[in-house]
């Protein structure tokens, strides 16, 4: 996989093409916006991981020529030094696929890069069955289970839940979420949403000790994160 | 801006004559019943009869008849005396006389010549033949004795009444002035009537009554000398035609000086003869004069006094002079036109006299009311001053009431144009920008403030002045031009800026008086340019903070991160220098962030929406998992029951619990627990955070929630951290409308409890 790098820092960008690198991806890095654009002419690439501010041009004039220009599109990380919650929600709006708060960490670096890979070009459906972890979901049956325990859930509890599995890593906008789950209805209470939310957290336990995480990106929508492997955070408490 | 006042004067004015109304009832009805007495005790008084009979005199002087032609006087005058004998006459004489009268056949004759002297019978009975054999009905007078009225009447019958035709009393009654003005009919004596010898003279068959004793009024003809008059002189010595006699109604009467007999009358002296000849006139043509009675003099005078009265309560002041005026003339000439036309009598003065002394009382009683209440009013105006204002002016020294009232008025006038111009200065001074306009958008008032920016905007100033000029050179964050209808329509405040960059919080307001109709605008411009600035200010340090800041720590953990992928990292010493570097590039990196979001907590707006409690709770919970499961401390959550909603900004919520578990993550020992307890408590949510750490006495608990300062004594310094994070923490508490404590223990552990209003459920 072909992946390019724009940021005006050289360490970050040297840190970044060395992690990249390191996990056997094709990696090039630019400090330069019209660089990376003059190469996207005539290239193709399968990732773009953006700064969101570089001199001469803002990610979000990045996103929109390429939004414009490439065919097929390729996916997008934003990778910001900004935390305020608007700008990220500015970002996603424009079409990143998702975003990285700098300083970046490997291992969630790499989680976010495989998990748009997957989601951008995706293995042909198997047989309805879907494995994710221990979470096993019987798409024909609406049945999830966990190991060995089948997990009772309504229809819409499944719906949502192998939504947010599928998109793995990825902001789901509140707007994105509905429309999946009940069709264009105007008359739900938007609360509705965080309820359900609540629900399938509790019941399929996506918490930090069972390796996932269900996190609100505030203004926006909710994501489903997978925390880095357990093994790597059981090392982590050792160290 | 006329309008304004005029229509706020007319309501105070009206206010005015409400109050003076109100508090002239008490004295209209005490001179009501005062003049109604007065009145009434008047009347019965008799006070003005005097006038009323001057005025009496006035109006038949007005009005003078042609005498009756056949009523004609034959006077005996001193003439006669010398030609026929020296008075009083022998019966013969007067035989002869009535003799040669008789010859002229007239139509009748009243012969008002006493004979009372019984001497000379032989004389006497010859007269009295003649009297019989008269072809002429011939009247003759009798006496009336002590003619004090008719009660005790006694009538001295002449010796020859039983040859006279009739015998008729000549008496008049004489008014308390002394004047002849009335006859009487009719007296009484010896148990019958005796008519009056003129009413015999009208009708001789006449019936008398009760009511013909009452004394009339007759009218004159005229003044003296109106009827022809004949002296005896010239009867005796036939020089006057017998045809000349013919048809006449004869009065024979004494003239001659020392005989007559002399009244006053309205016309002055009348011998008795022309007064009975006036009264005869008057009972031939039916000119008795009907005189009103008392009860309906009284009620005229009432009833005029009564209409001024209720003219007082309901007109004004000229109207209610003119009805005074219209009442006293015109009752009077009311009068006159009755007598003058319908002979009918009703004296007028006492309405007058009523109506003339009511009036002059009201004015007075209504001049010193509105006196007093102006006095009132001023010294009310006068206490409601300012006490320091009011030792600036002098005092009132004058004891005269009148004199007193002049220095009120000044002094309050005084006063009023001291406020006024207090108004006027302190609005002139006022710092800010200010204009006034009229309905049509034309400055009529401004500020030295705003002089100045006229002239800063170089725009130059003239009255009445569209106030658009002004805003034109003002324009609003999107570049456009102000627009002053569409702000004035909107009445927002809006901000605006002028070419040198100055910044205004352009205010308006409508003056109204009356609803949905401005009257004009106030305008304020008021310079915000100072906290424009701040506010840039604090926008670019919140930049440099985010970014510049964070850059250079993130490059360093970049290059850190790099460094440790290469073979010499492996070395002992080289490892430890770079986890110590990484450290303190992760603190400055948290110091950056902890400005950012004490920035943020600190914006002027916020992204309020509504907050589900469990999901910023688990958030918060999940986000320090790793780093609590690091020291293998637990991150407790309790269940409940349904879902609880705040009013918020979710981010800054998430944040505020983070940094409480994080604080108490960071003071517990390891191994232990720190427990999130979620509790409605009726309309409000109380979030407890608690750990088994090392507690905080009371002292420190106080000095946790200034910026800058954290544990820092103890076994608690030694933890990293920066007390900015409660700083942010109760921030963001308090714009949340809630409130945080803090409990400890020193030794078993810190709580930390949260609690907020929960929203109000809209389904």
């Amino acid at each position: 996989m072909r992946i390019a790098l724009l940021d005006d820092d050289l360490e970050t960008a040297a840190q970044l093409n060395a992690i990249l690198t390191e996990a056997g991806y094709d990696c090039r890095s630019f400090h330069k916006g019209y660089a990376l654009l003059r190469m996207l002419r005539s290239e193709t690439v399968d990732l773009l991981l953006l700064d969101w501010n570089v001199p001469d041009f803002s990610g979000i004039e990045i996103i929109e020529w390429v939004n414009k220009h490439c065919d097929p599109k390729p996916p997008i990380l934003l990778s910001t030094a900004r935390t305020a919650a608007e700008d990220i929600v500015t970002g996603l709006n424009a079409g990143a696929d998702d975003y990285l708060v700098k300083p970046v960490q490997p291992e969630i670096l790499l989680a976010r890069v495989k998990a748009v890979l997957r989601r951008s070009y995706p293995t042909p459906p198997s047989d309805g069955i879907e494995h994710y972890d221990d979470y096993t979901f019987d798409v024909s049956r609406e049945q999830v289970s966990l190991g060995n325990t089948l997990i009772p859930m309504t229809s819409k509890e499944f719906t949502l839940s192998l939504l947010l599995f599928r998109n793995l890593h990825r902001p789901l906008s509140r707007g994105y979420i509905f429309e999946t789950l009940w069709g264009r209805n105007p008359d739900l209470p938007t609360r509705t949403l965080d309820t359900h939310i609540s629900k399938i957290r509790t019941k399929l336990n996506l918490r930090p000790e069972n390796g996932y995480r269900l996190a609100p990106v505030y203004a926006y929508g909710y994501r489903l994160e997978r925390l880095a492997e357990k093994k790597a955070i059981a090392a982590e408490v050792v160290r | 801006m006329n309008d304004v006042f005029d229509s706020l004067n007319t309501e105070h004015t009206a206010r005015i004559e409400t109050e003076l109304k109100n508090t002239l009832v008490f004295e209209w009805s005490l001179l009501a019943l005062a003049a109604t007495l007065a009145v009434v005790v008047i009347s019965w008084a008799g006070m003005t009869s005097q006038l009323d009979l001057f005025f009496y005199d006035t109006v038949v002087r007005l009005g003078c008849h042609k005498p009756d032609p056949s009523v004609l006087i034959v006077k005996i005058d001193d003439n006669a005396l010398k030609t026929i004998a020296p008075w009083p006459w022998s019966p013969d004489k007067h035989a002869k006389f009535i003799k040669q009268l008789d010859a002229g056949h007239p139509l009748e004759i009243g012969y008002n010549v006493l004979f009372l002297d019984p001497s000379e019978s032989q004389a006497t009975e010859n007269l009295s033949k003649t009297l019989k054999a008269s072809k002429t009905p011939i009247f003759l007078p009798m006496l009336v004795e002590s003619g004090n009225h008719n009660k005790k009447t006694v009538a001295v019958l002449p010796l020859l009444a039983p040859s006279a035709t009739n015998v008729g009393h000549v008496s008049v009654p004489f008014d308390r002035d002394g004047m002849v003005r009335r006859y009487w009919p009719a007296l009484t004596a010896k148990g019958r009537y005796w008519p009056a010898l003129v009413e015999l003279m009208d009708n001789p068959k006449k019936v008398y009554s009760e009511a013909d004793l009452r004394e009339k009024l007759f009218s004159f003809d005229g003044p003296r000398n109106r009827f022809p008059v004949i002296s005896a002189a010239a009867i005796w010595r036939n020089e006057v035609p017998p045809e000349f006699l013919t048809g006449k109604r004869i009065l024979v009467g004494v003239t001659a000086s020392g005989f007559e007999y002399l009244h006053p009358t309205p016309f002055g002296v009348m011998s008795g003869v022309e007064i009975q000849a006036n009264i005869l006139d008057t009972l031939l043509h039916d000119r008795t004069i009907h005189e009103a009675s008392d009860i309906t003099k009284l009620i005229v005078a009432l009833v005029s006094l009564w209409i001024l009265l209720i003219g007082f309560r309901f007109l004004s002041p000229r109207a209610t002079i003119l009805l005074t005026v219209t009442l006293g003339v015109g009752v009077p000439l009311l009068c006159a036109a009755l007598f003058l036309f319908f002979n009918y009598w009703f004296p007028p003065i006492t309405s007058v006299v009523g109506v003339a002394f009511t009036y002059p009382f009201w004015a007075w009683s209504r001049l010193a009311s509105l006196s007093k209440y102006f006095s009132d009013e001023l010294e009310k105006l006068l206490s409601d001053f300012p006490e320091e204002q009011r030792q600036k002016l002098p005092d009132i020294t004058a004891t005269d009431p009148l004199e007193y009232k002049k220095q009120l008025l000044k002094l309050a006038i005084s006063r009023i144009v001291f406020m006024r111009r207090f108004i006027a200065d302190s609005l002139y001074y006022l710092p800010d920008v200010f204009f006034v306009t009229d309905k049509d958008n034309n400055i009529v008032l401004l500020n030295k403030a705003a002089e100045n920016l006229t002239a800063e905007l170089g725009a130059q100033y003239h009255y009445r002045m569209p106030i658009s000029t002004i805003l034109n050179h003002l324009h609003n964050e999107e570049g456009h031009r102000i627009d002053f209808d569409q702000v004035r329509n909107n009445e927002i405040n809006s901000q605006c800026y002028a070419e040198n960059g100055r910044a205004f919080d352009l205010r308006i307001a409508a003056c109204r008086r009356v609803i949905n109709q401005p009257d004009g605008w106030l305008i304020m411009l008021i310079d915000i340019s100072a906290v424009k600035s701040a506010e840039e200010q604090r926008q670019r340090i919140l930049h440099l903070l985010s970014h510049d800041m964070r850059s250079p720590q993130i490059s360093i953990l970049a290059l850190i991160d790099r460094f440790s992928r290469t073979s010499c990292s492996k070395e002992k010493e080289a490892q430890e220098i770079i986890t110590k570097i990484s450290n303190y590039a992760r603190r400055t990196l948290g110091l950056a962030d902890n400005f950012t979001r004490l920035a943020q907590a600190e914006a002027p707006e916020y992204q309020w929406m509504d907050v589900e409690i469990e999901g910023v709770m688990t958030s918060a919970v999940d986000e320090l998992w790793i780093q609590a499961n690091k020291r293998q401390i637990k991150i407790t959550l309790n269940d409940w029951e349904e879902p609880l909603f705040v009013e918020g900004d979710p981010a800054l919520l998430e944040r505020v619990f983070i940094n409480l578990i994080d604080n108490a993550v960071k003071y517990s020992p390891d191994e232990s627990t720190v427990s999130c307890t979620v509790k409605k408590k009726e309309d409000q949510v109380e979030i407890a955070i608690c750990d088994q750490g090392i507690g905080m006495d009371q002292e420190q608990i106080e000095a946790l929630f200034r910026p800058f300062r954290r544990a820092s004594t103890g076994p608690a310094a030694k933890i990293s951290g920066i007390g900015l994070g409660l700083v942010f923490v109760n921030k963001v508490i308090l714009r949340h409308h809630g409130h945080i404590d803090c409990r400890s223990t020193p030794g078993k552990g810190t709580c930390f409890i949260v609690t907020l209003p929960l929203l109000v459920d809209p389904e």
